[in-house]
């Protein structure tokens, strides 16, 4: 009993420990806005530094649980731990290593075009009703626009598009197609995310490029060029002069 | 001595829940696993079965790859609320008594709840943070209405949840909605629990540490660092504790993500009834922390009711799938079962009514 119970000590201390240092590679390794929007970054320390002190803190408390279990107080530990608050099963104890394991196992990654097939690319979609967020984007020069920017203003001016034809973007993103896609055409996409993946919702701009069958999907790339209305569709599309493969960012996501 | 007594009961009586002892917690996990692992196991295995060419694989692995990154996304933001929670949880165990906390709190039953209700003001936290510290509440002794108010309300009713539903609403009908709705459902639900008995609603170890008189090794300490020690160390194990439910509802909510297209269920959702009854399934299946969902209910102001969106707003926080999960570390299952049902229904009745009352 006795032994069991400082065993399942150890253990606790030490998922405590590698929680805190799951965190902790999460964020040294530069992939922690993977994850969640860079507004909580600070919160992942607090939560780091927080693990480690609790593990720590089992090695002062396993003395006094001895010295309690030795003496026994008043009521019978022993009961076969029955609901006992101190013993979470070794059932209990994996399940929480599981973030451990698919974090250390798994290489880390951003959400890409896969994530799109339970998701809608709708401009409406966007959380363009945050006043302070369109006058951000519009206040902002041109060629300093993200994809979310563009989007937002296409839909604050009304989406006829006429202000929008030839006005020159420098935009970057990673490449999305839609199934009824032409082949020179694809989705630059960018994820915006108010508070983790979960809430992720994708943006994007039509690019038309005449290599473009040549982009891998998922692939990020730079792209330059010209903006043109769109005769078919409601927001104007991006004509592509030039596009670079460029790596993926670590911070892959937008925020509202 | 009165636990062999219960713990005699032999186990393989046909209702469980009749007995007043309920399975031990080894089998109540082994039978939580078969639950929900097993359906989870044969999805696995259904989509392994149709993995036969390259490119299916490449989908399948592409898909994981995406459930990974959600669930991952999930419990690294969850993680932080539910360590503060955890902390203060160990920290009333140890430095608060039950004495000064019974003295605190009202007896009488509707004020009881009601001072439920504005907890939250005073201790600001999430869904995640608000169970292990109800469940150090009612270890306390605290009243079933209050713990249960408490629960649901304060993931809204808090500072910072109302200044993130202020910043993406304004001063609006749906701030003010959001914030008497979930005080109304809380109070509501909270008096109608007091009508049970503690015994038929909490888990056993719960009600065992209820009853027991003298506080967990705190008595035996003086001095400040051990008690900061052992206030600390009941935090970890309040987390670890807690985390085994967050783990299980994260992967759950991300399953559902990877899985499930959102614009199947959003395309269904038009007209006054089944708009709201759209987004509060989503509001389910989405987990999304209460402190942030204003913002995403944003997007759905142009598709959606205003009801829904009220709807969205109010049963998300009290209910979603990782704090549903979380709640069986309280309760029994029984009792979560109504705690799901009962914000549902009154949340689903409000937010009809607003539709109709107050217009779409």
């Amino acid at each position: 009993m006795l032994a069991n119970l400082r065993v399942q000590t150890s253990l606790k201390a030490l998922l405590l420990l590698g929680l805190g240092f799951f965190l902790f590679t999460r964020l040294t390794g530069g992939t922690l806005y993977f994850y969640i929007s860079e507004r909580f970054g600070w919160l992942t320390v607090v939560a780091a530094l927080g693990l480690f002190l609790l593990g720590i803190s089992y090695r002062t408390g396993r003395r006094n649980e001895e010295a309690e279990a030795v003496a026994g107080c008043e009521h019978d530990h022993a009961d076969g731990d029955a609901g006992h608050d101190h013993a979470i099963g070794w059932g209990g104890l994996l399940i929480v290593a599981l973030p451990i394991l698919f974090g250390l196992l798994i290489p880390p990654r951003p959400l890409g075009s896969t994530a799109l097939a339970a998701r809608e690319m709708n401009v409406s979609s966007v959380p363009s009703a945050l006043p302070a967020a369109v006058q951000g984007a519009t206040a902002k020069a041109d060629t300093e626009r993200s994809v979310l920017d563009w989007v937002l203003d296409f839909q604050a001016s009304g989406t006829d598009g006429e202000n929008f034809a030839g006005r020159s973007a420098d935009v970057m993103g990673f490449v999305h197609r839609e199934a009824d896609d032409p082949a020179d055409a694809f989705w630059l996409t960018r994820y915006v995310v108010g508070c983790c993946v979960v809430d992720a919702m994708p943006v994007g701009l039509r690019v038309v490029w005449p290599d473009a069958p040549a982009l891998e999907a998922d692939s990020w790339v730079r792209v330059e060029g010209q903006l043109a209305e769109n005769v078919s569709a409601a927001a104007p599309w991006l004509e592509a002069q030039s596009i670079v493969v460029v790596p993926p960012p670590n911070q892959p996501y937008l925020y509202p | 001595m009165y636990t062999p007594a219960k713990s005699a009961l032999p186990e393989a009586l046909p209702d469980p829940e009749i007995i007043s002892a309920p399975p031990t917690r080894k089998q109540g996990w082994l039978r939580l696993l078969l639950r929900w692992g097993l359906p989870v196991l044969a999805v696995l295995a259904l989509l392994a079965g149709n993995i036969s060419s390259p490119q299916a694989r490449f989908f399948v692995t592409e898909r994981f790859q995406t459930f990974v990154t959600i669930f991952l996304g999930i419990f690294i933001e969850a993680a932080p609320f539910l360590l503060i929670g955890s902390i203060v949880s160990g920290f009333i165990d140890v430095f608060v008594d039950r004495e000064r906390l019974e003295k605190l709190t009202p007896r009488q039953p509707l004020l009881a709840a009601l001072a439920g209700t504005g907890l939250g003001l005073i201790f600001p936290v999430c869904e995640c943070g608000v169970v292990p510290v109800t469940r150090r509440l009612y270890e306390k002794g605290f009243p079933i209405s209050t713990g249960i108010a408490f629960l649901l309300a304060a993931p809204v009713i808090n500072p910072v949840v109302i200044a993130s539903t202020w910043a993406a609403f304004g001063w609006g009908p749906i701030l003010w909605g959001r914030i008497g709705l979930s005080l109304l459902i809380a109070f509501g639900v909270g008096i109608i629990f007091q009508l049970a008995k503690p015994d038929e609603l909490l888990l056993s170890g719960l009600l065992e540490q209820r009853t027991h008189q003298h506080s967990h090794g705190a008595s035996h300490l003086t001095g400040l660092g051990a008690k900061i020690a052992l206030a600390l160390r009941q935090a970890g194990d309040d987390f670890l504790d807690m985390a085994r439910y967050l783990v299980v509802g994260s992967m759950l909510a991300a399953a559902m993500q990877t899985l499930v297209p959102q614009n199947a269920l959003l395309a269904v959702g038009q007209g006054p009834v089944l708009s709201v009854f759209v987004l509060m399934a989503l509001a389910f299946v989405l987990s999304v922390c209460s402190t942030v969902d204003a913002f995403l209910a944003l997007a759905f102001t142009s598709t959606f009711t205003g009801g829904a969106i009220v709807g969205f707003l109010t049963f998300g926080p009290m209910v979603d799938i990782k704090s549903s999960l979380m709640f069986l570390g309280i309760f029994r299952r029984r009792t979560v079962v109504y705690l799901i049902l009962l914000p549902f229904a009154l949340s689903a009745l409000f937010a009809v009514g607003w539709n109709f009352l107050v217009g779409v």
